[in-house]
């Protein structure tokens, strides 16, 4: 949610020409699309580190 | 993965990470807000690369999964090549589909008024990420040597679905734009509109490929190791001998 707050700072808003609705989609899209690749990429990386300690598991066995 | 890949990696990362603070700088300060839509184009800079995205690692899972088959009974090891970049590409995907979908689905709701509507576009889609969905829950329940044979037919079938979801939008009426580049006469965006949206389709599609790339050398890893405890004497049984002697 913080970033979520800090984004609606970052994201460009004029009460002329956009609704608040916009905005607050707007920022939902930014934060979405970076969260969901930060936790995809944080799983890629668990992945690969634990198909290498399943590797030093097996040769030690 | 070796000492070399590791240090390419690390420079595909920050090269990455810097085409995504240069993307994010272009789609929301560096260009102006549209005529029509306001600073609500800037959901264009986001939505758009999902699909192109998509649009590049689904080919790929199509493009390994037939290799897999191919090569799975002339050169094994290479055929877990193809089967592991299938399965990074399809994860990649489904992710690039799915936030694809997310994406328009709130710039629908500001520009159409609605969140979803069943038309082609969207439905064909909605399928699309479906489809792969399966593909990736087959490959997570299912064991057995004919695993990836069958995920690599699938593929194949799931690809037919790729061009329906593009051509949706010239063939039936729907409520989703046609195509923005190569849709004919009319198509195309003004520069300001270009150069962030080319910015970002570039970040977006170098960041996939590094997370593809660290996908499947976790995969490889895993299927290489299976083989080769696969092929390996049995010390149980071969003690269980010994004692029968």
């Amino acid at each position: 949610m913080s970033s979520l707050f800090i984004s609606a700072w970052i994201v460009p808003f004029d009460p002329a020409i956009d609704t608040p609705l916009g905005h607050r989609n707007l920022v939902l899209i930014y934060v979405v699309v970076g969260l969901v690749q930060l936790a995809y990429a944080s799983y890629a990386i668990h992945a690969w580190r634990r198909s290498g300690q399943r590797k030093d598991r097996f040769e030690s066995d | 993965m070796t000492r070399r890949g590791i240090i390419i990696r690390w420079i595909w990362f920050a090269g990455s990470v810097g085409l995504i603070a240069y993307g994010l700088f272009h789609a929301l300060w560096a260009s102006p807000p549209d005529a029509q839509q306001g600073n609500m184009i800037r959901a264009f800079y986001y939505h758009f690369p999902n699909w192109i995205g998509a649009g590049i690692f689904l080919p790929l899972n199509l493009a390994a999964s037939v290799a897999y088959l191919y090569l799975r009974k002339k050169k094994p090891r290479t055929a877990f090549k193809a089967d592991s970049l299938a399965l990074a590409t399809a994860e990649m995907g489904v992710l690039y589909c799915t936030l694809g979908m997310i994406t328009g689905s709130l710039w629908g709701r500001e520009a159409w008024g609605i969140w979803w509507t069943w038309d082609a576009r969207l439905t064909t889609t909605l399928m699309l990420t479906l489809i792969y969905v399966a593909y990736l829950i087959l490959r997570r329940t299912m064991g057995g040597s004919s695993r990836a044979t069958l995920c690599a037919v699938l593929a194949i079938f799931g690809f037919v679905d790729i061009p329906i979801v593009y051509m949706s939008t010239t063939w039936w009426r729907t409520q989703h734009p046609a195509p923005v580049f190569g849709g004919g006469e009319g198509s195309g965006v003004a520069h300001a509109i270009l150069v962030p949206t080319l910015w970002n389709v570039v970040a977006w599609v170098v960041w996939g490929g590094f997370i593809v790339s660290i996908r499947y050398a976790a995969e490889l890893r895993v299927q290489q190791r299976s083989y080769d405890e696969a092929l390996a004497p049995n010390p149980m049984s071969s003690t269980e001998q010994a004692q029968h002697v």
